[in-house]
């Protein structure tokens, strides 16, 4: 049988993250063991969205027995996006046997951490509490700043470990980039997503469709378990990034949803199973989650706009 | 004759740190909270120099029962006017 070929070239920012979903969908939908052919070889750069869900794409794949024994990966021609994909095990996710010409030698490169995988609650809070110190130790970021994300961190992945319903985990990458005084962090599931969670809290409105949905989840005490859960946790997160200057994204389904330095919400032409969320913060500004906290001072009822 | 009563003092960023999160860790801060009103003891809590995550602001504030949050036995201490205000939200979206 001929392998499933999937060619990423050029670059995977933010802005392609639809593309990469439209690429991998194959890989969402197979059904049956397969061989594949992951060709980075015209990859220029990838930003952390779309290699969390590309890490993702594949450990699920894997853990699900559909990746065929002779799958490999073509690595990119550019040595630093090679080294970069070394990095991130993605080589031995698709073909854990593959024996490299050269002795790969591990470097703690600035900015950079591996790929991390969690499966609970306490995986997730871990996690997080690892990126936060990761950033702080590369970024000019004060304990409180620390702190903050690290507590943004744990809402999220409680999320996944919570809501998303799935075995296989969720995954966090992070990056500092040290010219553009910021870090992005994304955690992806590849589970129910949000529109599916949502409904299973039969007291909210059903939404329309993806983008209603991201829209209601961002919305404070919306939850769709209502007695464990209070439905604060993205609403925070999304007003600590944009007290912050920095950007929050909430990608599920056909909808993506932006709020801080934008605030837009809208359909996707491809459609993601599962959940992502991106945190752009901004090192060069504050960022405390106690300034979140105050604005709930006056603004009680429905609490504060967003 | 007059009564003594227990005074217990807790400061959850002692043991915990200075980033309080994870709904496990509030529900057993929470619970302990609760036993020892319920003995008669009175508690301080102290979370001077630590912020919380709203998942944790749920579980140990709202999740508590308003007799226990209410009584004259505990006090919490250290909390700035932005969590305060936060708790006030959070706990008036339970009741």
């Amino acid at each position: 049988m001929e392998p499933l070929v999937i060619k990423l070239s050029s670059h995977y920012y933010e802005s392609r993250v639809d593309r990469l979903i439209r690429q991998l969908t194959p890989i969402f939908e197979l059904q049956e063991r397969q061989t594949l052919h992951i060709d980075l070889k015209g990859l220029a750069g990838i930003g952390q969205p779309a290699l969390a869900l590309l890490i993702a794409t594949l450990v699920q794949a894997t853990d699900r027995g559909l990746v065929g024994e002779k799958s490999f990966v073509s690595l990119p021609d550019s040595p630093p996006v090679a080294r970069y994909v070394e990095r991130m095990n993605l080589v031995k996710i698709v073909s854990p046997t593959l024996e490299r010409e050269e002795a790969f030698v591990r470097r703690d490169a600035e900015g950079f951490m591996p790929c991390r995988r969690f499966h609970d609650l306490a995986e997730g809070i871990s996690v997080g509490r690892e990126l936060a110190v990761h950033l702080q130790e590369r970024c000019n970021v004060d304990d409180v700043g620390k702190a903050s994300v690290q507590l943004a961190l744990g809402e999220i992945t409680d999320n996944v470990a919570y809501h998303a319903d799935t075995a296989h985990g969720g995954f966090a990458v992070c990056q500092h980039y040290k010219n553009r005084q910021a870090f992005d962090i994304a955690i992806v599931d590849l589970g129910v997503g949000i529109m599916e969670s949502l409904a299973r809290n039969p007291m909210l409105p059903t939404p329309a469709d993806d983008a209603a949905a991201l829209k209601l989840a961002l919305t404070p005490r919306i939850t769709s378990t209502p007695t464990r859960n209070a439905g604060l946790g993205l609403f925070v997160t999304a007003m600590l990034l944009q007290g912050n200057g920095g950007r929050f994204t909430l990608r599920s389904g056909n909808a993506v949803a932006y709020r801080g330095s934008e605030n837009e919400t809208r359909l996707t032409t491809v459609a993601l199973p599962g959940t992502l969320a991106t945190m752009r913060v901004r090192s060069d500004r504050p960022l405390n989650i106690e300034t979140v906290y105050s604005r709930f001072r006056k603004e009680l009822g429905d609490g504060p706009d967003l | 004759m007059a009564q003594t009563c227990e005074m217990q003092t807790i400061r959850p960023s002692d043991t915990l740190g200075p980033a309080l999160g994870g709904r496990p860790v509030a529900a057993r801060l929470r619970t302990q909270i609760e036993q020892a009103v319920r003995r008669g003891s009175r508690v301080l809590v102290d979370f001077d120099g630590a912020l919380m995550s709203p998942s944790f602001v749920d579980e140990l504030f709202a999740k508590m029962s308003a007799e226990v949050r209410n009584s004259e036995l505990v006090e919490f201490r250290g909390l700035s006017e932005g969590t305060q205000a936060f708790v006030r939200f959070t706990v008036d979206g339970r009741e």
